[in-house]
């Protein structure tokens, strides 16, 4: 039996709004979920279940309020999420998980290549010749996931929503992370485009990474999940 | 992979328990945080929250009341920088600190050329060979995207875009370690401050600078930042990783501020 590499130990999470006289919204209480390298879990049931703030907790973007997130890198300590300071966060997204929102945050002036390379550029010294092979690297990406070359050099503020999702997820399956958080990523594309990511993504379960992942499509889900889980079971009705 | 954290034992900067007060009216109540190098802070509040007040004391342009703020210098002494010599923070804040005001005249010689005002930190280092600075000036004017024509303009005869990317040229001739800035892109028109902040976030990467930027502007925090410090009536009420803040805050105060953003 696998190490579990992302593991979810009774988490609650609630939101307070104090502007609506402190209302007390509970959205999970009790998860338990755990995964293992090479594993895809799917995430099932209707929007309001608190399937993305599953992973924003993960991804440590929410703050649980109950309960422990247990993540182990592959050779280093365990850290629990819930308790890290920011700089260790900070660098588990920089080389232990990534994560695909539904949309892609837009930086102004920036190419869709640039974009794309970013996390690898990152990685390295600021010589010329390691910036152009990240490049390459993120080329390579954009015509797997049928990016028209005309688009490259242009901030991708005036793409079309499928164009703008691949684009985000070509920025962060290029750099292979242990663990990949997906939200919807297939919900803007046709066909032919969806194919092309399921492909991408069972690439990376081949390689080991452990996928957790949102997917409205049912057959979707079904071909990539090794594992699922059903989200209503945590929601607390009032 | 090198986990995790180790490899930086010492913050950048160690800020402790800063108070400041104007007579009776507290602008600074016991701020504290670290900075690590290569981080981008930045301190959001409204005006009068005393973001600016405890910008300038972290330079020590201004005295706290009480508390410290301890920088590591590139030779890896940790330097209480209210207690040390004049003379060597005038070095530090000469080398390996920059900062960017406000309003661009604060931070620019208004009557010597462009290219004096970036050369002027390596004058003051000793540097004299005209030839060789009037290169690195026209360098420099290149990186920040001012046409190097103009190196012998006033920055009097710059747009206000253009005196920001002056002023930043100028503090970054040296090589800080670590910037400050106090509102860099506010007065400017948006497509001059979309210029700004893009060429911000590749000089602080390329760099790999610290930097604290003081903004009142959520989305310039949004962008730039790692970490966010809220600021109400001098407190940090809230301080986590920007995302973190922006997408589920905790305090009141922080729910108001993003609650009203236009969009995110």
């Amino acid at each position: 039996m696998n190490k579990p590499i992302v593991e979810l130990i009774d988490v609650d999470k609630t939101f307070t709004v104090h502007h609506q006289n402190g209302v007390v919204l509970s959205v999970l209480k009790h998860v338990n979920l755990s995964v293992s390298q090479g594993e895809c879990l799917v995430l099932d049931g209707p929007s309001g279940m608190g399937k993305s703030t599953v992973l924003k907790l993960i991804y440590g973007n929410y703050r649980a309020s109950q309960g422990q997130i247990v993540l182990s890198p592959p050779n280093a300590r365990a850290v629990d999420i819930t308790q890290a300071p920011p700089r260790t966060v900070i660098e588990l997204r920089h080389h232990f998980m990534g994560y695909v929102s539904q949309f892609l945050r837009i930086i102004p002036r920036v190419s869709a290549l640039e974009i794309v390379a970013e996390s690898l550029i990152e990685d390295q010294e600021m010589n010329g010749k390691d910036r152009d092979q990240s490049l390459d690297k993120a080329k390579d990406m954009l015509s797997q996931l049928n990016i028209p070359m005309n688009l490259w050099n242009l901030p991708p503020a005036t793409f079309s929503g499928g164009e703008q999702q691949r684009i985000n997820i070509a920025r962060h399956l290029i750099k292979r992370k242990p663990v990949l958080l997906l939200d919807e990523p297939t919900a803007s594309l046709d066909k032919v485009n969806t194919q092309i990511v399921v492909d991408l993504i069972q690439q990376v379960l081949h390689q080991g990474t452990a996928v957790i992942g949102i997917f409205h499509d049912p057959v979707l889900a079904k071909a990539l999940a090794t594992q699922r889980l059903d989200m209503t079971q945590f929601r607390e009705f009032i | 992979m090198s986990l995790i954290s180790s490899n930086n034992p010492k913050p950048l900067l160690n800020v402790r328990e800063i108070y400041k007060s104007y007579g009776n009216r507290v602008a600074v109540r016991g701020v504290s945080f670290e900075l690590w190098p290569g981080e981008i802070l930045a301190v959001v509040g409204e005006s009068g929250s005393g973001k600016s007040t405890l910008l300038r004391t972290l330079a020590a342009q201004l005295q706290p009341d009480s508390g410290d703020v301890f920088f590591t210098s590139q030779d890896d002494q940790v330097l209480n920088l209210h207690t040390i010599s004049e003379a060597t923070l005038r070095y530090l804040s000469r080398t390996e600190i920059g900062f960017v005001h406000q309003n661009s005249e604060d931070g620019l010689r208004m009557d010597v050329t462009a290219g004096a005002n970036v050369a002027e930190r390596l004058m003051s280092l000793g540097q004299r060979n005209y030839a060789k600075l009037r290169e690195t000036a026209r360098m420099w004017l290149e990186k920040v995207e001012i046409d190097p024509s103009r190196i012998d303009d006033t920055p009097r005869q710059y747009s206000g875009g253009m005196r920001q990317r002056l002023q930043i040229a100028r503090n970054l001739v040296t090589s800080p370690t670590l910037m400050l800035m106090d509102e860099p892109t506010s007065g400017l028109d948006v497509s001059v401050q979309a210029k700004l902040l893009d060429l911000l976030r590749n000089l602080v990467k390329q760099m790999r600078l610290a930097a604290i930027i003081v903004t009142h502007d959520l989305s310039v925090a949004r962008l730039l930042s790692q970490r966010m410090v809220v600021m109400k009536e001098g407190l940090a009420v809230e301080q986590g990783l920007t995302d973190q803040v922006l997408d589920d805050p905790q305090h009141p105060y922080t729910q108001l501020l993003v609650s009203s953003m236009l969009s995110s």
